[in-house]
């Protein structure tokens, strides 16, 4: 073999190196010792879909075409789920040599795609026929129990019954992961925890007050997902390159602000009246809309079928909203932390699709994208929000690229996968 | 002179491009998933008429001339929709653009490249999932 990445979805470098100095993460502690860990930036907005295909493509949103969960069709109003066939460039399992690997839990991989090798897709697959490839391999998962997500509707029942389905899930993917190690000689393995991440987002503020009855739950959590890096640890062999990664950081959630009611209320954003509103039923007058979590778009003409902001009106209004966001505030407190132009941070063939505007949510803030303008503020149990700093990663091998100062997703694969003129000499 | 607007959709999804005030010129021979009242243009040997039923032209140089006679009080947008690499809708997109008629060119996605998996009931999971996130 020569690598494994290991993903953890939503797990900080700092909390990654707190849980493994106070003895709740022991394996890491020691694993941590062997290698380098350095925080990491996630992409821009810091969703998960877009991140872990800059993780496994080595391209930004520019090349590999995915911005968020949800895009528009080219041209239309048409709301469409990004997949495995948003990608327009290849994950690193799919290049030219790259042998047979084995795929288990990446999100964004739904549904499976041939590949050289065996795959099972992560969030958001629905159906685990369709998440299989190649499909001889289904019987066994369905066997063990196999579930492509958690049930996050338990949550509703009790966060104890929440994390004990969080434990069951990744319970089986592991006992996949080990199943079908020894079957084929990979050339690479990847694996994904992402019960850390539906754990954080529904009990960070049980992590935070020491004092809940849910903390030691959320500790345990780890605990046992340490107990599985363990086990991975055991069985890899001296010479193979082990990467550790998760896509976004993690903060506290105090208020979720929906970024198209701000726009509403402010004059940007006009809707037909609709009892299920969505992007259709924008109005002309529409200047700009927001798409999860803080992608802002311009209604420009001749991107939208009834776009109208002309091309030389554009700038103004983007240093108009731009203005707008910095100074908004709700409930008294400021949403924006800063206010980005798409054109300056994406690059490649896909580019042009880009948000025009990113807004990075201010502290204690998530922003979202919701087409429903009911609420401003919305009501949520989810108390946990990505961040676009502080992910992690972690790297140790022989055969490795430089870790640039400024890490970004989308760095991973040159630092991992070097091509020959990337290659620095290293010691472990 | 106008310049067209690419985009790309389904033979499902095109209900998603079209507006009040378009016609649909199909390149494409596929079935649209229109609704009724659409207004197609039609061809009768190298002539263009409009015509409120489905239908697909098989483009021929002649049918050029009668590209300007399209413009009508009626119609505020063509709507060229053809399958990918459509040779007839690069010369189509180009006589509307030298004679300056509002247009737009839509490629339809062969359905391995489309969300054509999704059925409604996936689309309403995959909402659901999403929306447990905070996402939508």
């Amino acid at each position: 073999m020569n690598m494994f990445l290991l993903g953890i979805d939503g797990l900080p470098r700092w909390m990654w190196q707190q849980f493994a100095n106070s003895g709740v993460m022991p394996h890491s502690q020691q694993l941590l010792k062997t290698g380098t860990l350095v925080p990491m930036k996630s992409a821009l907005p810091e969703v998960s879909s877009a991140a872990w295909a800059s993780i496994v493509t080595g391209e930004n949103s520019g090349g590999h075409n995915v911005f968020g969960f949800t895009d528009l069709m080219d041209g239309s109003y048409t709301l469409g789920f990004t997949s495995s066939r948003t990608f327009r460039s290849k994950p690193f399992w799919a290049r030219e040599g790259a042998g047979p690997s084995l795929i288990l839990n990446v999100p964004q991989t739904y549904p499976a795609q041939p590949m050289p090798g065996m795959l099972v897709s992560g969030f958001v697959a629905l159906d685990l026929k369709r998440a299989v490839h190649p499909p001889e391999e289904l019987a066994w998962l369905e066997s063990i129990g196999y579930a492509v997500d958690a049930d996050m509707s338990l949550v509703e029942k009790g966060k104890q019954k929440f994390v004990d389905e969080l434990h069951r899930v990744m319970a089986a993917r592991c006992q996949a992961l080990h199943h079908h190690w020894n079957r084929e000689p990979w050339q690479n393995i990847m694996f994904v925890f992402t019960g850390t991440d539906r754990l954080n987002h529904y009990l960070w503020e049980d992590y935070e007050d020491t004092t809940s009855p849910f903390h030691q739950t959320f500790l345990d959590y780890y605990h046992e997902v340490d107990h599985q890096i363990g086990r991975i640890l055991e069985r890899l062999d001296d010479d193979v390159t082990l990467a550790a990664v998760s896509d976004h950081g993690f903060a506290r959630q105090r208020m979720s602000v929906n970024l198209n009611c701000l726009l509403a209320e402010n004059g940007f954003l006009r809707l037909k009246e609709s009892q299920r509103p969505s992007y259709i039923d924008m109005l002309p007058e529409t200047k700009a809309f927001a798409m999860d979590p803080g992608r802002i778009y311009l209604h420009r003409q001749g991107r939208y079928p009834g776009g109208t902001v002309a091309a030389d009106e554009a700038e103004s209004l983007m240093q108009q909203l731009t203005t707008f966001f910095q100074n908004a505030s709700v409930n008294g407190q400021p949403i924006a932390s800063e206010v980005i132009r798409g054109k300056d941070v994406y690059s490649g063939p896909f580019a042009h699709r880009a948000p025009d505007l990113i807004v990075m949510a201010a502290k204690d803030i998530a922003l979202s994208g919701r087409v429903n303008l009911s609420e401003l503020v919305e009501t949520t149990r989810i108390n946990g929000k990505h961040t676009y700093e502080e992910s992690s990663f972690f790297v140790r091998g022989e055969r490795l690229g430089k870790i640039p100062a400024d890490m970004k997703v989308e760095n991973v694969l040159d630092v991992v996968m070097p091509r020959q003129s990337q290659l620095v000499s290293r010691a472990a | 002179m106008t310049m067209t607007i690419e985009c790309s959709s389904t033979a499902d999804a095109i209900t998603g491009v079209l507006m009040a005030g378009d016609a649909v010129l199909n390149l494409s021979q596929q079935p649209l998933n229109t609704v009724a009242g659409t207004l197609y243009i039609a061809a009768h040997d190298d002539r263009l008429t409009f015509r409120d039923t489905p239908s697909a032209v098989h483009w021929r140089l002649g049918m050029s001339r009668w590209l300007l006679q399209l413009q009508s009080s009626i119609v505020d947008r063509i709507v060229v929709i053809s399958d990918e690499n459509c040779s007839d809708a690069a010369v189509v997109t180009r006589e509307l653009d030298t004679h300056g008629i509002p247009h737009l060119h839509c490629t339809l996605m062969c359905v391995c490249d489309s969300d054509a998996f999704m059925d409604e009931e996936d689309t309403e999971a995959v909402t659901e999932r999403l929306r447990q996130l905070g996402y939508i």
